[in-house]
């Protein structure tokens, strides 16, 4: 059964790319009611956990607007279905505990040992006297026989201080909500920070919940982990990153978690465990640099798998008596992706990713050309003159607006600048909204770029020979009456409110009720000349190219988030 | 003056056919990408120049009909061997060498006029984005 709150931790730069996936996967529609994540690092600048924690802050903008559709399909001569549509239907909330390790910031294991020469005979024992010395400010460098030992110290403390708003809601789920509440760690086992967080990770999170926490609440707690095997490959070896050495770090590490598995409890276990890993990592090669803000690691679809495994898990489509699920392929196509998400997760990621691509495409600009540009440059840059003599202006928009004084009175020549306009339309207004939607948009596409499209991923494409032109057409026949309609987690049904709407938004909207129609419409889909088309040989063909969306992010100063996505990224 | 209607009824559909013909072939030409303003601007701008050298062109044929001797009974003989007959006085305005046939330079004049503007609306139809194009935008 699907839980409403699902908790994710995850651990370093791999779990925090896993939590990024899985915010793209709630933008589509595929989440929980609501989704917590605690992202948990010891490289307090790691570029990886600042881009998650930069999607899920570009996504909690939008998701704060409805953002439901039903679709009214001609399905024949007389009927007419209703199609929902739910994107961005999750609440995230995000917390981390991304501080330095005490013992690593005042010079490493050995300076522990220094205290205790018990302590000191089995570090002695167990690392040498560089790993001792090393101070691992950068997440343990690859080196999990390290991270463990302090990490687990290091939660102790920190999880009840930095933590506080996780593990409240992770009660409250307890104690309220139905039987099983999942909670997923999710990690890479050839890395340090995840390594390590992996075989304390329930242990340090229920002894933070407290002694207060009742039996019977507790085990309404349902853990899974979620491993991550070697699937890129550094293009070099570099100090502690040796990619010659990812295997033998995860054998080692996979030994030893058997040995903790071995002693612990079966209730303190993890009741599944989702092994994720590629049968050719140097498909995804990645420009080694150490630690902090440079270290931001490309998205692979390795991860999206990682994430989809987590929305199993929390769907509660475990099978019983079965633990443990492998996956790891060398081609990747909708077919052969796991975890039976394949027609809903490409139907819904479709819709989304076609809604950014038509959002953020440039265009070519040329006087007869107008219709080659996304939404977002119609608004920013359209004459007046453009926007009110289309349909679904008059119909969605100039109706709705005129809930607003200042629109409603002003001259039929003046009420674009008005709806633009944040000082007349406020929070309403196409300026409120045009670069908050472009930012999570372009994040979208650009994570889209490396995990979803590339050598052997049949996924995704761009094409440069179409364009959404036909787009402004199928919009122009939408009613006011499907974008009005608003789908709750109950599946009630409401009728929204001028004041909860926004004017990007709506516009967005009408766009996907457009999609959807196309697409679910039977002699739509069968034209030659389709306007639009939501799969193409099986593939989301985005009716773009990647430079279209890169200029255009450029144009709305958004240029810094394209070298979050590039920075390490052998092309 | 029942023939004035169906000779101007009769223009007004050869205008709307050629009209609705290069509207529909702009659209999905040229104009394939271009904005409702655009086409509305350019479909408005073709209108403007050819009722304006109908106009042009029939102000021309009046003036001559008043100031060229025989022209006038030219003209006037003319409509009687294609209408049968000839317009009624109230249709004529006397001037100069003969007589200004008003009523038929109207009625020529809005003959094109409505085929120019009910074939560029149809010649849109079809193409949904342009909906919101009206009459009222064809000509301004």
């Amino acid at each position: 059964m699907a839980a409403n709150d699902l908790f994710l931790i995850t651990g370093g730069g791999t779990g925090a790319k896993v939590a990024e996936a899985l915010v793209h996967l709630c933008a589509a529609g595929l989440g929980p009611a609501r989704l917590h994540i605690l992202m948990v690092d010891s490289d307090t600048a790691n570029g990886n956990l600042n881009r998650a924690k930069d999607t899920i802050l570009a996504y909690q903008r939008l998701q704060r607007w409805p953002w439901s559709v039903r679709a009214s399909v001609r399905q024949g001569l007389l009927r007419r279905d209703e199609v929902w549509l739910d994107l961005f239907g999750t609440e995230i909330h995000s917390y981390e505990v991304a501080d330095q390790i005490a013992t690593v910031r005042d010079g490493g294991l050995e300076t522990v040992g220094a205290r205790n020469n018990d302590l000191r005979l089995v570090l002695d024992l167990l690392y040498d006297a560089e790993e001792q010395a090393t101070t691992c400010e950068d997440g343990f460098r690859a080196r999990p026989n390290l991270g463990c030992l302090l990490l687990a110290e290091h939660l102790d403390q920190k999880l009840p201080e930095k933590a506080r708003g996780f593990l409240k809601a992770l009660k409250n789920a307890a104690a309220s909500g139905p039987d099983r509440v999942p909670v997923v760690v999710a990690a890479s086992v050839f890395g340090g920070t995840g390594a390590s967080l992996l075989p304390i990770g329930r242990r340090t999170v229920e002894k933070a919940l407290g002694p207060d926490m009742k039996e019977d609440q507790l085990a309404r707690l349902d853990w899974a982990a979620v491993k991550l095997l070697p699937h890129y490959r550094p293009t070099e070896r570099r100090e502690s990153v040796d990619p010659d050495r990812f295997l033998l770090d995860t054998s080692g590490a996979l030994q030893f978690y058997s040995s903790v598995y071995d002693t612990t409890a079966a209730a303190q276990r993890y009741g599944s465990i989702f092994v994720v890993g590629s049968d050719n990592p140097a498909r995804n090669p990645v420009r080694p640099v150490l630690g902090h803000s440079m270290q931001a690691n490309p998205a692979y679809v390795e991860e999206v798998v990682a994430a989809l495994a987590v929305l199993r898990f929390s769907d509660g489509r475990t099978e019983q008596g079965k633990p443990t699920y492998i996956y790891a392929a060398e081609r990747f196509t909708w077919e052969t992706l796991p975890h039976g998400y394949r027609q809903k997760a490409r139907e819904q990621l479709a819709y989304l990713m076609h809604l950014a691509a038509f959002y953020l495409r440039r265009g070519s600009g040329g006087p007869t050309e107008q219709r080659s540009v996304g939404l977002a440059k119609l608004l920013r840059n359209g004459s007046a003159e453009d926007l009110v003599l289309y349909p679904w202006y008059k119909r969605i928009i100039d109706t709705w607006a005129e809930f607003n004084p200042a629109y409603k009175t002003a001259d039929p020549g003046d009420r674009v600048r008005r709806l633009r306009d944040i000082a007349s339309m406020q929070e309403h207004s196409v300026d409120a909204m045009l670069k908050p939607a472009a930012e999570y948009f372009g994040r979208l596409l650009l994570w889209a770029q490396s995990a979803l499209e590339g050598e052997d991923l049949a996924l995704v494409e761009h094409s440069a020979s179409h364009d959404y032109a036909d787009m402004y057409a199928a919009m122009s026949e939408v009613k006011a009456a499907e974008v009005d309609a608003q789908r709750g987690p109950g599946a009630e049904i409401r009728l929204l409110q001028p004041i909860e709407d926004n004017a990007v938004v709506r516009i967005l909207r009408t766009a996907a009720t457009a999609m959807v129609r196309e697409h679910q419409e039977k002699s739509k889909r069968k034209q030659a000349n389709a306007r639009f088309t939501l799969l193409d040989d099986g593939r989301i063909q985005l009716r773009t190219t990647e430079q279209q969306t890169e200029d255009m992010l450029r144009e709305l100063d958004l240029g810094g988030t394209i070298q979050e996505y590039r920075r390490t990224r052998v092309d | 003056m029942i023939f004035i209607l169906v000779f101007s009824l009769a223009l007004a559909a050869i205008t709307f056919a050629l009209v609705y013909w290069g509207t529909s072939r702009r659209v999905s030409g040229e104009w394939r990408r271009a904005s409702p303003a655009h086409v509305a601007n350019g479909l408005a701008r073709r209108n403007r120049v050819v009722l304006l050298v109908m106009a042009g062109l029939l102000f021309v044929i009046a003036l001559f009909e008043v100031l060229v001797p025989g022209l006038g009974y030219g003209i006037q003989s003319l409509q009687e061997d294609v209408f049968g007959q000839s317009l009624p006085d109230f249709a004529l305005l006397e001037a100069g060498y003969g007589s200004i046939s008003w009523l038929l330079y109207v009625a020529i004049w809005a003959g094109v006029a409505i085929g120019l503007l009910t074939g560029s609306l149809q010649g849109l139809r079809g193409h949904r984005e342009f909906d919101g194009i009206g009459i009222g935008n064809l000509v301004r």
